[in-house]
């Protein structure tokens, strides 16, 4: 009898300690905004309770997000989650990589964005029927005038991949109106968004269901803003040369080729009425990853006689090679931008300065800029790299100090429309 | 809400407790259950409780009627309103768009009616209010006068919103009179660990293994072994994720006081399709046998009516998972292999069949119906049918995907075939009882804590069933 009371204190703890770490969420989380640099986001704080959020079901939602995002500890047991996962697990690091690649589900590898297929599942749940629930996030999307992006299948039917609100949309164009705000008035700000090859390998990998992909969020950003944005859609430009078998994304890191940047680059050129250099003209040496000796790629070269410079506490400079030829990836080029500030002096004398807003996507975009500018500077905005101790200042203050002419604004969509990077990182980071 | 939830095991759970216990009365104990109950129901979507209380109302009242006439006629009469009422909500919600778009799909008209949002439960509690009109009609249970009473034992929450379908002369007794226990409560928590372990550990990375091979996708080019995973890796995650749910339902009702009924008992072991049935979603199989088969003849008849009675069961019990031709399909799949069982077989024949062989062919049945199970477009379920056995367009015997897969959860498969095998049980009865209880209890301690690292990795994670 005494073993059997044993069981009972045992499993009243058990209840009695779940009600602790609740009372400690509930209780002690901060009001403050919490963000998790390891996932880059805004962890969920108590939402505020309106009976239409509680009849429409999503103040339910946003509290369970509450408490799964401020369990004590979570960092920890995230990492004990994994370990775990991983001790059943007897693959290798390129069959990681193969998956990482290959998912099916660009939710997974597209980051933040809002993803249909997500969607579509919690559709499904309700209605069974997944054709059916492609059709209501299409109806769902027009009648919010928001936007999608799709992949589009031979028989006529589509995929949609990302659907973006036209909340979203509307703040987007905001944004980078503040940016148009910062730079004189004959400057212009060029933006592109770039798909995660994951989602190009899902279109080119299956010709006999796809044929092509479009958006029409980045169209939308361009009815938004004023002229002097000038928006261009990667899907678009890259499409043709996907189809025609062109590599335009790497098989062996989640980044674009080369080949896909420049033919973007040659487009914002153009609209500058400018001539884009002709590819040929370009000095490059082949590089073959060693375990992925499928994809190749190509490093332009040499830079000089640019310089390149890591800037910290306004303008404190911290001179790096320009390349890291010793790397096998895009990051090799311009060593070191995904910094919170970053300077090349590019050796050309046109009397005009761009600023770069990116991820690592606008690496290999931003080398063809090289010869219109005197000064190339970045900035990575992205709350894991952004230290605003660490510039000092705000990104506009910097903006205004280096007399910047012209913006260009490349991220991967998961950094896009709907990310807390574009919506609520960058306009923080600016100011 | 789910039980998989931090909202339930952080907050809900807890004090839900705390309030039961504070005061010994039934009453209170009714209250404070009924009260937690609804807030559970409510929970994310609040609007459809009131279609709960209104089934509630009717059926109250067609019983109230069904016990004060004493003549057939009106006591049918009542009966008959009460299992019309209900079900018209059950086909509204559930079914209503599906027959009119097949109709509109036979006879070419351009109609289409939208798709409702399906209420969760609907179908688990709008057959438990029924059992109750029914047992009240054919006086295998009192009349229940108190709607309080009558309301808790339909949204009782261990149980409202997946099962396992609690038939009301069960719990009947239990409504009135639950003294507290404290073994009954340690063995329930143990059982609650133990399910939800299983729904947050075993049943989501099966779930994650799948939607890596995800079979659904057009996109994806199946090879042999990709469509043979896939379907592995289904068939287990559908059985832990449901089985954990009834293990949870049990282990909360023991909680409570209540006594359900086991809802699977390791179905993969079966030897025969008829042992699969008893073995698996054991109280929707006691539903239709006892108000659906029985009430049409059961098998006391003609070979030619019997067949009719166990096609109609099946493909009922195909559609009430689901308003789509898969699930239909999907219960005639059973129908069928029941039908040949029985009466083209025969129990003898089967028996002679060895066992090592009865259980891995039995198996492998269910994982093709599980195919079915997955898919509402047949054609992908045909596609991967298809690729199980080697046919169709350029299907290889593997692919670099499905390598990636099952190194990557190399472990799973042969945990989950552990853990759905009588193992556990087999060597619980080669020890000694203490042993073997303190050894549990330890092992449910780990499990909670497991559950809890695992649920904090993970997102919101609704249960497969709530569909139905």
């Amino acid at each position: 009898m005494q073993k059997r009371n044993g069981y009972f204190i045992l499993s009243m703890w058990w209840f009695i300690l779940l009600a602790v770490m609740g009372g400690l969420i509930v209780f002690f989380t901060s009001d403050r905004e919490r963000i998790s640099m390891d996932e880059n986001r805004v962890l969920q704080n108590a939402p505020d309770f309106s009976l239409t959020g509680f009849f429409g079901g999503e103040y339910a939602a946003d509290f369970e997000r509450f408490l799964a995002d401020s369990v004590p500890g979570r960092n920890a047991l995230i990492s004990a989650s994994n370990t775990i996962t991983n001790l059943i697990a007897m693959n290798t690091s390129e069959d990681e990589f193969y998956l990482d690649t290959t998912m099916t589900k660009a939710a997974e590898f597209g980051g933040e964005q809002t993803d249909a297929s997500e969607a579509d599942n919690t559709e499904e749940s309700a209605n069974d029927d997944s054709s059916a629930s492609e059709k209501n996030s299409e109806n769902d999307v027009n009648e919010q005038n928001g936007a999608k992006f799709e992949l589009v299948k031979r028989d006529g039917g589509s995929t949609v991949i990302y659907t973006y609100s036209e909340e979203n949309l509307k703040r987007s164009a905001e944004n980078i109106q503040k940016v148009v705000d910062l730079i004189p008035e004959d400057g212009k700000v060029y933006l592109t968004f770039v798909p995660f090859p994951v989602i190009a390998f899902r279109f080119t990998d299956s010709p006999k269901v796809y044929c092509g992909w479009r958006c029409n969020h980045i169209e939308k950003l361009d009815q938004l803003t004023s002229d002097r944005v000038k928006c261009f859609d990667s899907l678009r430009i890259l499409e043709p040369h996907m189809l025609a078998g062109e590599r335009m994304f790497l098989h062996f890191s989640h980044q674009w080729h080369i080949h896909g940047a420049y033919y973007v680059y040659s487009e914002m050129i153009r609209s500058q009425g400018l001539t884009p250099t002709p590819y040929e003209e370009y000095e490059y040496k082949i590089n073959h990853p060693p375990r992925y000796s499928e994809d190749s790629f190509e490093l332009l070269y040499p830079l000089a006689p640019a310089h390149n410079y890591q800037v910290s506490h306004i303008n404190q400079k911290k001179e790096y090679p320009l390349m890291y030829y010793i790397g096998a990836d895009n990051a090799s080029y311009l060593y070191g931008n995904q910094r919170p500030w970053h300077t090349v002096i590019t050796g050309f004398h046109t009397g005009r300065r761009a600023m770069i807003f990116g991820d690592c996507f606008n690496l290999s975009f931003s080398t063809f800029l090289l010869p219109y500018y005197d000064e190339l500077h970045f900035t990575d905005v992205r709350y894991n790299l952004f230290d605003r101790e660490e510039l000092g200042t705000s990104v506009a203050d910097m903006m205004q100090r280096n007399s910047i002419d012209d913006v260009y604004i490349v991220f991967s969509e998961a950094h896009g429309v709907n990310s807390s990077t574009f919506l609520r990182a960058f306009p923080q980071h600016l100011y | 809400m789910v039980f998989s939830s931090m909202t339930f095991l952080l907050l809900f759970l807890p004090i839900t407790l705390l309030l039961y216990s504070v005061r010994k009365s039934i009453r209170w104990k009714n209250s404070v259950l009924l009260t937690a109950s609804l807030i559970f129901y409510a929970w994310g979507e609040p609007v459809y409780i009131l279609l709960m209380l209104l089934s509630v109302g009717v059926n109250y009242l067609c019983a109230l009627g069904i016990d004060q006439n004493s003549k057939k006629s009106l006591r049918r009469a009542w009966l008959v309103i009460g299992v019309v009422a209900s079900m018209i909500f059950l086909v509204w919600f559930k079914y209503a768009a599906f027959l009119v778009n097949s109709f509109a799909g036979i006879f070419s008209a351009s109609f289409h009616m939208a798709e409702k949002k399906l209420p969760i439960g609907i179908s688990f509690y709008t057959f438990q209010v029924l059992t109750y009109t029914v047992d009240v009609y054919r006086r295998k249970a009192k009349v229940q006068k108190n709607p309080a009473k009558l309301l808790l034992y339909v949204s009782c929450f261990p149980q409202l919103i997946a099962g396992p379908i609690v038939q009301y002369a069960d719990v009947a007794g239990m409504l009135d009179n639950r003294p507290f226990d404290p073994i009954r409560f340690s063995e329930g928590a143990r059982r609650f660990a133990i399910g939800l372990s299983k729904k947050v550990i075993l049943a989501n990375l099966c779930g994650a293994a799948l939607s890596r091979i995800d079979p659904a996708d057009p996109s994806i080019t199946l090879s042999v072994a990709g469509a043979w995973y896939a379907a592995l890796m289904y068939t287990f995650q559908i059985y832990f994720d449901f089985s954990a749910y009834s293990d949870m339902a049990i282990g909360l009702g023991r909680i409570f006081g209540f006594d359900y009924k086991e809802n699977f008992n390791y179905p993969y072991i079966s030897g025969s399709i008829t042992e699969f049935w008893r073995r698996w979603h054991i109280s929707l199989g006691s539903f239709f046998r006892d108000y659906v088969y029985i009430p049409l003849g059961g098998s006391r008849c003609s070979v030619k009516r019997a067949i009719f009675n166990m096609m109609v069961v099946w493909s009922l019990t195909g559609m009430w998972h689901g308003a789509s031709w898969n699930f239909i399909l999907w219960g005639m799949y059973y129908g069928i292999l029941l039908i040949t069982e029985r009466f083209v077989i025969g129990r003898e024949r089967m028996e002679k069949i060895p066992s090592v062989l009865r259980m891995p062919l039995i198996f492998v049945i269910a994982m093709f119906g599980w195919v079915l199970f997955y898919h509402t477009d047949l054609s992908l379920a045909l596609r991967q049918t298809g690729a199980m056995i080697g046919i169709g367009s350029g299907v290889q015997l593997t692919d670099p995907l499905t390598t990636a897969v099952v190194r990557k959860y190399s472990v799973l498969p042969l945990i989950a075939a552990f853990a759905s095998l009588p193992v556990l049980p087999a060597l619980k009865k080669r020890m000694t009882g203490r042993i073997s209880e303190t050894l549990s209890y330890i092992a449910a301690t780990v499990l909670i804590i497991l559950s809890v690292i695992f649920l904090t990795g993970q997102s919101y994670n609704p249960f497969i069933y709530f569909r139905f």
